[in-house]
């Protein structure tokens, strides 16, 4: 069965980006968010098996939404995904139980490796 | 406004991971290695499009990535996959600031256990034909161009 993934981020050339890698690997865009806020419903409608999300977005940033998607579906599956690497945040997503935190830049083979793992 | 003969041993070490992060970030996002010039192209970094950064720490320093927009498009047509001609002024602009955003991340990264830690703020794009950022005063600035493909891109650092 072809992995449904929500990509939750405010930049239309990341999700071009995901879109082309993730397409191009055999998985399936299944929604497109973003801010955090946006993810967080999409997720609740489309259930999909993996979100990677971004940190900083406007209305609502990735740290609390990926807190609201963990705080009601434990066993979500969340990717960060940023350029900026503060030892805050990533603890943060530590706390929060996000599966894998990516550094911006990335390529094609980083993007499925990290899936792999949990997919 | 000082030379680089004249830079701080600090503002050399930032500069020298700054290059390095933009080489790693153009090569990874778009397949193509940057060719560092040896001498910078300064007038390169006027018109066109530029994302800027501050980097807060106890000195804020303006980054700046700026090229033609020629350059933007073939960049952001690697990055994406996208032709050329389908992209819109709006993803370039958005294509160029998350390539500053990227390279400003790689640079902390790279300057994480080092003294030279420092916060970022989000990028911001200029675009127009005849636009020049200036400095006010008292400024040390250093500039690298790179050839990418037939284009030139800046790169350049202003550190109060």
């Amino acid at each position: 069965m072809i992995k449904r993934i929500l990509i939750v981020d405010d930049s239309p050339i990341i999700h071009n980006l995901l879109r082309k890698t993730l397409e191009s690997n055999g998985y399936e865009v299944c929604g497109d968010a973003k801010n955090g806020r946006e993810g967080v419903d999409l997720f609740n409608s489309l259930a999909p098996d993996l979100v990677f999300m971004d940190i900083t977005m406007p209305i609502m940033d990735g740290i609390e939404a990926a807190r609201s998607i963990k705080g009601q579906n434990p066993e979500a599956k969340i990717i960060m995904l940023s350029a900026m690497g503060d030892e805050e945040i990533m603890s943060q997503a530590k706390e929060i139980g996000i599966d894998i935190f990516l550094k911006k830049p990335f390529d094609d083979y980083k993007i499925v490796s990290a899936i792999s793992k949990l997919v | 406004m000082e030379d680089e003969k004249n830079m701080t041993s600090e503002f050399q070490a930032l500069n020298k991971n700054f290059t390095n992060a933009v080489l790693d970030v153009i090569v990874t996002m778009t397949g193509m290695e940057p060719d560092l010039l040896a001498e910078a192209i300064k007038d390169e970094n006027t018109g066109g499009i530029s994302a800027s950064m501050t980097l807060v720490s106890s000195r804020n320093i303006l980054a700046t990535l700026g090229m033609q927009e020629e350059a933007a498009r073939f960049l952001v047509s690697y990055m994406t996959g996208l032709s050329e001609a389908e992209l819109t002024g709006e993803d370039l602009c958005d294509g160029i600031a998350e390539l500053v955003n990227m390279i400003c991340g790689r640079a902390k990264t790279f300057l994480a256990d080092t003294e030279f830690g420092f916060k970022l703020t989000s990028p911001f794009v200029i675009i127009g034909d005849s636009y020049r950022i200036v400095q006010k005063k008292n400024v040390v600035k250093q500039i690298k161009s790179f050839h990418v493909g037939e284009h030139v891109i800046t790169w350049e650092l202003a550190f109060p």
